[in-house]
C-alpha cells in the first residue's frame, strides 16, 4: 500500500464515491460526459469533486474530446456515459483510439444487475460490443472491487502500446457499499528495452546503408521519442518522413524533412521510399494507405522495425531487424551505436526530387483554394505554435501537407479509422488540456455537421477554439473518387449547407463570413482576437478542387498522380 | 498445416470471445478446441488448434499475448512462433 492510502481511514462508502476520489488521486483534471438514469449514482458522487464535467451534446463527441484531452497532454483522457445508447455512442470513438493507439478510460453505468441480460430499459452489453475496440474492459460486479478496477485500467491504458479501455458498472453496484482504504497508486510499468544482439544487427544496418529513410508513425509521439529520432537522424544525415500520426515528430520545416508519405503524401517521400536501401520504420505499421500494393512497395529495401507491440512487428511487410520496445528507449540505447553512413549522393538526389515535384497549388482569381485557406493561416498563426486538429476528408490531407509541424502533439487527427466528427470535439479536450494554447479545428463542411452540437459545449465552456469550416459544399473526398474512378458520375456528394456563420452565432459563438480570398487575412485576425468563446470563420472554396498528389489504393508506386492533370493541360 | 497452442489464462469473463475475435478476423478456421476452468481461482487452460501457416500461427500466437488475461501461449506444433533472428544469432568471438 503507498504512503498516499496509509493516510486514509478505512472506511464505509458508496462505491461510486470511491470512484470519484479515486479519479481525482489518479490526476484525472477533465471528463467528458453525458448523464442518464444508470449513471446517476456516478454523477452524484462528482458533484463538488474537483474534477470539471463538460456535458457534451453526443457521447462520440464525448469520446472524442477524451481523445484530444490525450492526445495533446499523453495523459489519459476520461469520458462518461450512461447505460445503452449511451454507451453505445462511444463504440465510434473507442474504436478511434483504438485505431490511433489513444489511451482514454471510458467509464459506463449499466442497468441493475437485476436486470442484466433481461433486455431492461436502456440495457446494452456495452462490455460485450466494445471487446474487439478497447485494450480491454471490465463488468464490475462487487463494489469492493470498483476502485481497484478503476486503477488498473488507468494503467492498461498507457502501459505499453497506449489504447482505450472501458469500465461498465451497474447502477446497483455504483451505489453499493465498500469498505475503501482510500486512493492508491499502481506502479507503472517499466518501458521495454531492445535486446542487446538486435541492436547491434540494426545499428550495423543502418551506418552501412547507402539509401537510408526514417519513416516515422505516431508510436514516436505516443513514446515521446521526438528528439531521440532528432538525434538519429542528424547523427545519421538520414532524411524523414512521417505518417499522419507521426507529424511533428520530426520537424517538417528541416531540410531533412520529406513531409507526409502515403496516398496523398509527397511524391518525393513516396519515390524515397521507393528507392530505399533500408527502411527505418519507427512505430510505424506499414498500413495500406503507406505502402499501397504491398508486393510492390519498396522493393530494395531492408526493413528495421522497432515497436512497442509485436504484433505490428512484421505484420504487413516482413522485418529484417525486429526491435521489440519503447521507442524512446530504444533509441536511446540504440544512438550509441549507429555511425554515419555515407548518404550525400542520396540526399542530392532527393533535393532533386524535392525541386521536381513540390507540394504546390495556385491561388488565383476569386474562388479560394482550401490549401490557401490552410498555409494562410499557418502563417499567421506559426509563431504561436498552435495545436491543430483536423476532422476527416480532403481538408485532412491538405492540412497534412501544408500545415507544417515542428514539435509533437500538435497535430491531432483521426489516422487510421477516419472518422468524420471527430475534429471539433477533439478540439474541445485539446483545449481543456491545454488551457493557455492557441487550438484551432480544421474541418469540412460535410464532418462538421457530424458534430456540429459540440459547439454548444464549447460555448458554455467558454473555450477559445478556432474553427475553420472549409465549405466546398461537397462531401469532397468521396467526390474526388467518383471524379477519377467512377466516371465522374457523382453521387450523393453535394450537400446544401446551412449558413454556417448564422449557425455558430445561434450557438452564442463568434462567426466570420469568408468569400474572397482578400477577406481570409482579416477574418482570421479577428477569429484569434476572440478570447472568451469559439470564433468561427466559414470560408466557402472551389468545390471543383482536387487533392494530389493521390496514390490510387492498392496500386504501385507507378500510379502516383503527382498534381491535378486537368491544370496541366490547361 | 494444423497448429496447437496450450493457452493459460485467467479465467475471467470475456475471454473466450476475445479469442474467437482474432481467429474470426483472421478467417483461421478452428480444428479443436477444449476448455478447462480454473479452479479455486487457478489459471483456466485452453487447448486448441487451428489450420493456419507459420506465418499466420506466429501472428496469431502474438496476438494471443496481447490479451490482458493471457498469461501464457505455448506452440506446441510448427516451429516457435514469434521466431526473431536474434534468438538464433550466434556470436561468436575470434
Amino acid at each position: 500500500m503507498s504512503a498516499q492510502a496509509k493516510a486514509h481511514p478505512k472506511t464505509r462508502t458508496s462505491s461510486a464515491r470511491a470512484m470519484a476520489e479515486e479519479l481525482v488521486a489518479l490526476g484525472v483534471t477533465h471528463i467528458f460526459g453525458h448523464p442518464g438514469g444508470a449513471a446517476l449514482p456516478l454523477y452524484d458522487a462528482l458533484h463538488g469533486a474537483p474534477i470539471r464535467h463538460l456535458l457534451m451534446r453526443h457521447e462520440q463527441g464525448a469520446a472524442h474530446a477524451a481523445q484530444g484531452y490525450a492526445r495533446a497532454t499523453g495523459r489519459p483522457g476520461v469520458c462518461l456515459a450512461t447505460s445503452g445508447p449511451g454507451a453505445t455512442n462511444l463504440v465510434t470513438g473507442l474504436t478511434d483510439a483504438m485505431m490511433d493507439s489513444t489511451p482514454i478510460v471510458a467509464l459506463t453505468a449499466q442497468v441493475a444487475t437485476s436486470l442484466l441480460g433481461r433486455d431492461g430499459f436502456q440495457e446494452a452489453d456495452i462490455v460485450g460490443m466494445t471487446q474487439n475496440v478497447t485494450k480491454h474492459n471490465w463488468l464490475v460486479l462487487d463494489p469492493d472491487e470498483v476502485p481497484g478496477t478503476i486503477r488498473h485500467a488507468f494503467r492498461v491504458a498507457v502501459s505499453g502500446r497506449p489504447g482505450p479501455v472501458l469500465v461498465d458498472v451497474p447502477r446497483d453496484v455504483l451505489q453499493g457499499e465498500t469498505s475503501w482504504e482510500g486512493p492508491d497508486v499502481e506502479p507503472a510499468e517499466a518501458p521495454r528495452r531492445a535486446d542487446p544482439v538486435s541492436l547491434r544487427r540494426a545499428a550495423f544496418a543502418i551506418s552501412n546503408a547507402r539509401r537510408p529513410i526514417l519513416y516515422v508513425g505516431g508510436g514516436v509521439i505516443s513514446s515521446g521519442a521526438s528528439a531521440e529520432v532528432r538525434r538519429l537522424a542528424y547523427k545519421a544525415r538520414i532524411p524523414v518522413t512521417t505518417t499522419l500520426m507521426g507529424k511533428g515528430a520530426f520537424p517538417e520545416t528541416d531540410p531533412l524533412s520529406l513531409g507526409m508519405l502515403g496516398m496523398h503524401g509527397t511524391a518525393y517521400a513516396n519515390w524515397a521510399m521507393h528507392d530505399a536501401d533500408l527502411i527505418i520504420a519507427l512505430g510505424a505499421r506499414f498500413d495500406d494507405r503507406i505502402t499501397g500494393k504491398l508486393a510492390t512497395f519498396a522493393p530494395h529495401a531492408k526493413v528495421v522495425h522497432l515497436d512497442v507491440d509485436p504484433v505490428e512487428i512484421g505484420k504487413n511487410r516482413k522485418a529484417d531487424f525486429p526491435l521489440h520496445g519503447d521507442a524512446k528507449t530504444v533509441l536511446r540505447q540504440l544512438l550509441p551505436l549507429v555511425g554515419a553512413p555515407h548518404t550525400n549522393g542520396w540526399l542530392e538526389k532527393i533535393a532533386a526530387w524535392k525541386a521536381e515535384a513540390p507540394l504546390a497549388y495556385e491561388q488565383g482569381g476569386d474562388v479560394i483554394l482550401p490549401q490557401f485557406a490552410i498555409e494562410t493561416l499557418w502563417k499567421m498563426t506559426r509563431g504561436r505554435r498552435p495545436i491543430v486538429t483536423t476532422d476527416v476528408g480532403q481538408h485532412q490531407m491538405w492540412a497534412a501537407q501544408f500545415w507544417k509541424c515542428d514539435e509533437p502533439n500538435e497535430f491531432v487527427t483521426s489516422g487510421g479509422l477516419g472518422t468524420m466528427g471527430f475534429g471539433l470535439p477533439a478540439a474541445i479536450g485539446v483545449q481543456c488540456g491545454m488551457p493557455g494554447r492557441l487550438v484551432i479545428n480544421l474541418n469540412g463542411d460535410g464532418s462538421f455537421q457530424q458534430t456540429m452540437q459540440a459547439m454548444a459545449t464549447a460555448v458554455e465552456e467558454r473555450l477559445p477554439i478556432k474553427v475553420v469550416v472549409l465549405d466546398n459544399q461537397n462531401l469532397g473526398m468521396v467526390r474526388q473518387w467518383q471524379d477519377l474512378f467512377y466516371e465522374r458520375r457523382f453521387f450523393a456528394v453535394e450537400l446544401k449547407n446551412p449558413d454556417f456563420a448564422k449557425l455558430a452565432e445561434a450557438f452564442g459563438a463568434a462567426a466570420f463570413r469568408v468569400n474572397r480570398p482578400e477577406e481570409l487575412g482579416p477574418a482570421y485576425e479577428a477569429a484569434l482576437a476572440v478570447d472568451d468563446r469559439p470564433a468561427l470563420v466559414h470560408v466557402r472554396t472551389d468545390g471543383n478542387e482536387n487533392c494530389y498528389p493521390m496514390w490510387p489504393a492498392g496500386q504501385s508506386i507507378e500510379a502516383m498522380v503527382v498534381s491535378d492533370p486537368r491544370k496541366k493541360k490547361s | 498445416m494444423q497448429q496447437t497452442f496450450e493457452i493459460k489464462a485467467k479465467d475471467a469473463p470475456g475471454l473466450m470471445a476475445r479469442l474467437e475475435t482474432i481467429l474470426r478476423r483472421q478467417r483461421l478456421p478452428i480444428r479443436s478446441f477444449s476448455f478447462e476452468g480454473g479452479v479455486g481461482g487457478g489459471p483456466a487452460r485452453i487447448d486448441l488448434v487451428i489450420e493456419a501457416d507459420e506465418e499466420r500461427s506466429s501472428f496469431v500466437e502474438r496476438q494471443l499475448m496481447r490479451l490482458m488475461d493471457v498469461t501464457e501461449v505455448v506452440r506446441t506444433s510448427g516451429t516457435p512462433a514469434f521466431a526473431q533472428p536474434e534468438l538464433t544469432f550466434e556470436e561468436r568471438t575470434a
